[in-house]
């Protein structure tokens, strides 16, 4: 699980420090860059565990406004099969035109450490000698380091999800299965088929029992041959003893949500995963929101997982700000800073009138 | 209408300790009188009564809040006849600032429920 972020000289973050807990809500106002977190997190699980060129994801007019400094900081603390990680990724900007490039980057962990400087890559595995190798600086190290160790965290880094589901994205073919789900959700068909193929057919059942608690009428998700190879995924509901069946595109927005949103407790949740989920709540009713709360909290407790929720809905609030709450804080155009809510033990308000009146920041 | 007030002033009393708060209740005095609602406000919070001090104000126009507005801005109103029906919106900038006005000088035909609001509304500093 992430245990620590560090951002400096990235849009509104200037030595912002962030602790997350496994259950962790984050609150507040427009503009104090909870948005800007999640896309970081997507940038560093980009060019640090897939590989992606760094000036892909970080451009250089992404350095903080009021400070006049050409260097990017982050590090990124973990625990990852109960061993702690550091990792730190310094970009510069170089060169003409101007785009960011690796500086400096080190991983340290199980004993290990991968050190990237000056141009120089050095490797030392668990007792191992030192390796050095002159390395190209528009990508990270970690993402092609081979030392078991490095991979177990590249591994975790990697499999980080942050989710801003659309629901009018997700269609109903898939035409092969896929590993990673994007972070729309946009391929959740070719995602299940892959999930399918991949877990036990009791997992799927527990996926598909949450389901029928949630979803009136609700029976069943059949994968169909479609032709090529290819394969499309209906939603059977029983109505009067028949069973009809809906592609999962016709399915309603908040119908898809559901869905999408078990999964995620079922098979990313379970597996020990870190899950960032954007506003949550768009799509689903109120009597829908606590039911699927409650399985995650429960899934994050049982299976070392860790959920971060971005979100300003009442419930949400309600049930999670008085014990896992976090606010950003930003005072006019100036830096984020992060504070646990505190909320008010002695007021009868909830957190979410609390927030409504703000007196959340009192 | 208890349980709100006595959850609101609950409200008032935690956040008043460490921020400069005011509560401001607005009820209508319906076909009662002003002196009935205070009571009922009072019963509302038994062995635990508003204080002197605290910044609790009660605004309670009779018959309706409409009463004040067309009051306020002029018209002659009784506070026992239904006005609840006239469409006012537009004259509460105008009623907003006499009633301000009025907090340090209120006409001689002021209406009772709005004379007791402005006592009232000392309480706020």
């Amino acid at each position: 699980m992430l245990t620590r972020l560090y951002i400096d000289n990235f849009r509104c973050f200037e030595k912002f420090e962030w602790k997350p807990g496994r259950k962790q809500l984050i609150l507040g106002r427009n503009g104090t860059g909870k948005t800007s977190l999640m896309w970081v997190i997507q940038a560093l699980v980009e060019v640090a565990a897939h590989g992606e060129r760094v000036d892909k994801w970080f451009r250089f007019d992404q350095r903080t406004r009021w400070l006049d400094q050409s260097q990017m900081t982050f590090e990124l603390d973990a625990l990852v099969r109960d061993r702690s990680y550091s990792y730190c990724l310094t970009l510069a900007l170089e060169g003409t035109p101007p785009h960011m490039a690796v500086s400096r980057e080190e991983l340290t962990g199980a004993g290990a450490q991968l050190l990237f400087e000056e141009g120089s890559l050095t490797a030392r595995s668990a007792g191992g000698r030192p390796v050095t190798l002159k390395m190209d600086p528009s990508r990270t190290t970690l993402a092609t380091a081979g030392d078991e160790a490095f991979a177990a965290f590249r591994g975790w880094l990697g499999g980080i999800s942050c989710w801003h589901p659309i629901p009018e994205l997700m269609g109903s073919r898939a035409d092969a299965p896929e590993d990673a789900i994007r972070v729309d959700l946009s391929n959740f068909v070719g995602w299940y088929w892959s999930l399918v193929k991949k877990y036990a057919a009791d997992e799927n059942a527990a996926f598909l029992n949450d389901l029928r608690e949630s979803l009136s009428g609700f029976d069943q998700l059949v994968l169909k041959e479609a032709g090529g190879g290819a394969k499309i995924l209906y939603a059977a509901f029983r109505r009067n003893a028949q069973s009809h069946t809906i592609p999962f595109s016709e399915l309603s927005d908040g119908q898809k949500y559901l869905i999408c949103f078990y999964a995620i407790a079922h098979f990313v949740i379970a597996e020990g995963g870190t899950v960032i989920v954007d506003e949550p709540d768009n799509f689903i009713s109120l009597s829908e929101i606590q039911p699927w709360l409650n399985r995650i909290e429960e899934m994050a407790d049982d299976h070392k997982g860790q959920v971060i929720l971005i979100s300003h809905h009442p419930e949400i609030l309600n049930q999670w700000a008085p014990s896992y709450g976090v606010q950003f804080i930003r005072e006019g155009a100036g830096p984020v800073r992060v504070e646990k809510f505190k909320g008010d033990p002695e007021s009868p308000l909830s957190a979410a009138e609390l927030v409504a009146r703000g007196w959340d920041l009192d | 209408m208890r349980e709100n007030y006595a959850r609101a002033v609950g409200a008032y009393r935690a956040r008043a300790k460490k921020a400069s708060t005011a509560l401001i209740v607005v009820i209508d005095a319906d076909m009662g009188d002003v002196e009935r609602r205070t009571r009922q406000l009072r019963e509302a919070l038994p062995g635990d009564p508003r204080r002197g001090d605290e910044a609790i104000v009660h605004f309670i126009p009779r018959r309706h809040v409409e009463t004040w507005i067309l009051h306020l801005t002029g018209e002659q109103v009784d506070e026992t006849s239904d006005y609840h029906h006239r469409d006012v919106d537009s004259l509460i900038p105008d009623a907003a600032a006499n009633f301000h006005q009025w907090s340090t000088t209120p006409p001689a035909d002021c209406l009772h429920s709005i004379t007791a609001a402005l006592q009232e509304a000392a309480r706020l500093g």
